[in-house]
C-alpha cells in the first residue's frame, strides 16, 4: 500500500513487487539512503525537466529526461530494506510543472517474476513508447544485388552484413502528453523528437517471455528515421491535449 | 453568432477559420542515404523540413459566414496566388504558444460546392499545401 505526504511518497512492497503510478504538482524532497541491492527498470522522470541521477549507491535506476524549462530536478531514490519501504522523489528547484513518476518494474535481489502491469514493447533510445494504439510493421530489405546474365539465368550477390530489418510505427488518437496516455509511457511529443533528430536511434522490440512472468529479453536495433507524418485529429481544450494519428518509420543501419 | 476557438493557424498573422478544417503535416528529409560495400549505412545529414498540408470543408468566402468570424476562403485565395513567402503560425502546443515557418505554397484547390443566393456567400472545399523553406 502506498502512503503520500508533502515531502516525499512511501511505497511499501511484498516480496512480489508492485507497480505504483503517482502523480503530484507539489514540490518532493528527495531521500538518499540506499541500504540493499534494487534493481529498477525503466524509472523515468517526464514533463519538463533536467534532472541527473544522484548518487544512488547501490541502487541503479534509468532516468530518461524531457526538455528543460530552466528548472532543475534532482533524482533520487532509497530503499530502506529491513522495512520493506522504498521511497522516490525529486526536488524541484524551480518552475511550476507536473512531475510524474511512472511505472518502473522492481526486482528485489534474488526475484525473478516479472509482475509488471502494461509491458511496453518497443523501446526508442532507451524510453518506452506507448502501447495505446501502437501498431507496427516489420519488414526485411534483403542486402543483395540480383543480376541477370546472358543466358537469363540470375547471379545474386549478397552483401557481408545481415538482411536489414525496416519498421513501420503507427499511432492513432494518441495524446502529446505522455501523462495523458493510457500507459503513462512517451506519446506523440517526444515521437516527433525522435523523427526531427537526424542521427541514428536505437529502437529496442521486448521478446516475448515462455509464461509472462520472467524478465524479459530483448532485442535492440540501431535505426534511422526515413519518414515521419501525423494528422491532427482532435483538440481537447478542456484538458489542453491535442490527439494525433502518427507514422514513423524506421530503418536499420 | 461567433464561437469562441483556439485558433490553430496563421497565415501572415492572420487568424484563419477553423471552420471544417482538418490539419496534418510530416518531415521531408533531404539526407543522402549511402549503402556501403559491407552493407551498413551512412547518412550525410540535412535538417529535416515540414510539409503541412490542410484542408477546409464548406468554408464560406466571407469571414463573416465562418463560425468563428475568422479568416475564410477569400484570404486563402488571394494568399495563395501571392508570390511571397508565406508566415505560417501554428500554436501546435497546448500552452498557446506560436511557432513560425516560413513557407511556399506547394499546393492550391478548391471546388465550388453552394452558392447561397439569400446571403449571397459561397461555400468552398479547399486544400492547400505549404512547405518550410
Amino acid at each position: 500500500m502506498a502512503t503520500f505526504d508533502s515531502t516525499f511518497y512511501n511505497i511499501s512492497f511484498n516480496a512480489s513487487g508492485q507497480k505504483f503510478y503517482f502523480f503530484t504538482s507539489t514540490l518532493i524532497d528527495a531521500q538518499v539512503t540506499s541500504t540493499s541491492a534494487v534493481s529498477i527498470n525503466s524509472l523515468m522522470l517526464i514533463e519538463r525537466a533536467n534532472a541527473s541521477v544522484a548518487s544512488l549507491s547501490t541502487v541503479t535506476a534509468t532516468a530518461a529526461l524531457r526538455e528543460s524549462i530552466g528548472a532543475s530536478v534532482t533524482v533520487q531514490a532509497s530503499v530502506i530494506s529491513s522495512l520493506n519501504v522504498f521511497s522516490i522523489g525529486a526536488s524541484i528547484s524551480a518552475g511550476k510543472f507536473k512531475t510524474i513518476i511512472s511505472g518502473f518494474d522492481i526486482f528485489r535481489t534474488g526475484l525473478v517474476q516479472d509482475t509488471a502491469g502494461i509491458k511496453q514493447i518497443l523501446a526508442i533510445d532507451g524510453v518506452p513508447v506507448t502501447e495505446q494504439t501502437r501498431k507496427l510493421d516489420r519488414n526485411l530489405k534483403p542486402l543483395r544485388t540480383i543480376a541477370t546474365k546472358w543466358n537469363g539465368s540470375r547471379g545474386v550477390y549478397y552483401k557481408p552484413s545481415n538482411n536489414k530489418n525496416s519498421f513501420v510505427l503507427q499511432w492513432t488518437y494518441i495524446p502529446g502528453k505522455r501523462e495523458n496516455a493510457i500507459d503513462l509511457f512517451a506519446s506523440r511529443d517526444y515521437i516527433k523528437n525522435i523523427a526531427n533528430n537526424q542521427n541514428y536511434h536505437t529502437l529496442t522490440i521486448r521478446n516475448l517471455d515462455s509464461n509472462g512472468l520472467t524478465k524479459n529479453t530483448s532485442n535492440t536495433y540501431n535505426v534511422l528515421v526515413i519518414s515521419y507524418s501525423e494528422t491532427l485529429l482532435r483538440r481537447d481544450l478542456s484538458n489542453d491535449e491535442y490527439y494525433w494519428s502518427c507514422s514513423l518509420t524506421l530503418d536499420e543501419v | 453568432m461567433a464561437l469562441s476557438l483556439n485558433q490553430l493557424i496563421q497565415l501572415n498573422s492572420t487568424l484563419i477559420t477553423e471552420h471544417g478544417r482538418t490539419f496534418s503535416d510530416s518531415y521531408s528529409y533531404g539526407n543522402t542515404d549511402i549503402e556501403l560495400a559491407s552493407g551498413n549505412t551512412r547518412r550525410f545529414l540535412k535538417p529535416p523540413k515540414l510539409n503541412f498540408s490542410f484542408s477546409w470543408n464548406y468554408c464560406p468566402d466571407k469571414q463573416s459566414m465562418t463560425v468563428d468570424a475568422k479568416a475564410g476562403r477569400d484570404f486563402l485565395y488571394t494568399t495563395a496566388f501571392t508570390n511571397d513567402p508565406i508566415l505560417l503560425s501554428i500554436q501546435s502546443d497546448r500552452n498557446n504558444e506560436w511557432k513560425n515557418y516560413t513557407c511556399y505554397l506547394s499546393d492550391y484547390s478548391e471546388s465550388l460546392v453552394r452558392q447561397e443566393l439569400s446571403t449571397q456567400t459561397k461555400y468552398y472545399n479547399i486544400s492547400m499545401s505549404l512547405s518550410e523553406i
